[in-house]
């Protein structure tokens, strides 16, 4: 908790996020839906969305050995109203700073999304937070090409 | 009492060990006196960098801002850079430039060991040199 607190002190005015993406040319794709009442067409879309969107950024997908970009999808159970948290992560072998420079597999970008939707809308809601977080995930990789 | 002596100061060295890294690496001074020493013999103000090893946005200023060509070559040219950790080295300077709010990098008058000119959190490249401009006229200014 005190961790948390002290993140939250340090901050930027002016930056996407404390990620770096510098370097990242290749990423494949992994979704984990864990959202029983979504449909299966939805979730593919997902994976076009995403392989669209590294595209777009020169980024090559299905390489062996690439760091994995993923979106995960989880539901906390409500009574009629679906709560779903999303989260697209990149995960990676990283070289840490421990004494043996160990290394590591780590996630080295998140970006999350909370949302409420009634089954009617749910697969919509959830494309639409998708795009929210490839968006932040585009966002970052721009702002280090500066 | 022995043994946890030497695990202290070993556990000092490894949390000291990335700032010091880095401060070799990019010829910025870790000791706060002998930063404004050398400031004073050569006119020039001290830009003191305050960061903490738990903030991911201090590592990102060192690493893509304060790196950086453009930034480097303005810092060697017009000021004497120090890096400190507002945590493990917050006996080594004054307690005025003490803050809960980390990156912040201070720049300071020499003659007078007062702030004139200060950043907070992490800056672009781009506009972190819009900034050390500001500082340099003001500075000229004093």
């Amino acid at each position: 908790m005190r961790y948390l607190l002290l993140l939250l002190l340090t901050y930027s005015l002016y930056a996407a996020g404390f990620w770096t993406l510098s370097g990242l040319d290749k990423a494949n794709i992994y979704v984990v839906n864990k959202v029983d009442y979504l449909e299966a067409s939805t979730v593919n879309i997902i994976r076009t969305k995403i392989k669209q969107t590294l595209e777009k950024e020169s980024i090559k997908v299905n390489v062996q050995d690439a760091p994995t970009l993923m979106v995960s999808l989880e539901e906390i159970e409500g009574d009629e109203t679906h709560y779903i948290y999303l989260k697209l992560e990149l995960g990676e072998e990283v070289k840490t700073f421990r004494k043996d420079f160990t290394e590591t597999f780590a996630i080295t970008f998140q970006a999350t999304d909370f949302i409420e939707s009634d089954e009617q809308e749910l697969d919509a809601t959830v494309l639409e937070s998708v795009d929210y977080l490839l968006a932040k995930f585009v966002e970052q990789l721009q702002e280090d090409k500066e | 009492m022995r043994n946890i002596f030497i695990l202290l100061l070993l556990s000092l060295t490894l949390f000291g060990s990335n700032v010091d890294k880095y401060a070799k690496s990019e010829g910025f001074e870790r000791d706060y006196q002998t930063a404004l020493l050398k400031a004073k013999k050569k006119n020039k103000p001290l830009m003191l960098v305050l960061g903490a090893d738990y903030c991911p946005w201090c590592r990102k200023f060192e690493r893509k801002t304060l790196s950086s060509d453009n930034v480097k070559s303005f810092l060697n040219k017009e000021v004497i850079t120090l890096v400190v950790d507002k945590k493990f080295d917050k006996e080594s300077f004054p307690k005025r430039f003490q803050t809960n709010i980390t990156p912040k990098v201070f720049f300071i008058n020499p003659y007078i060991g007062k702030d004139f000119y200060q950043t907070v959190g992490y800056i672009k490249k781009k506009d972190f040199l819009k900034k050390l401009e500001e500082m340099k006229t003001l500075y000229k200014g004093k």
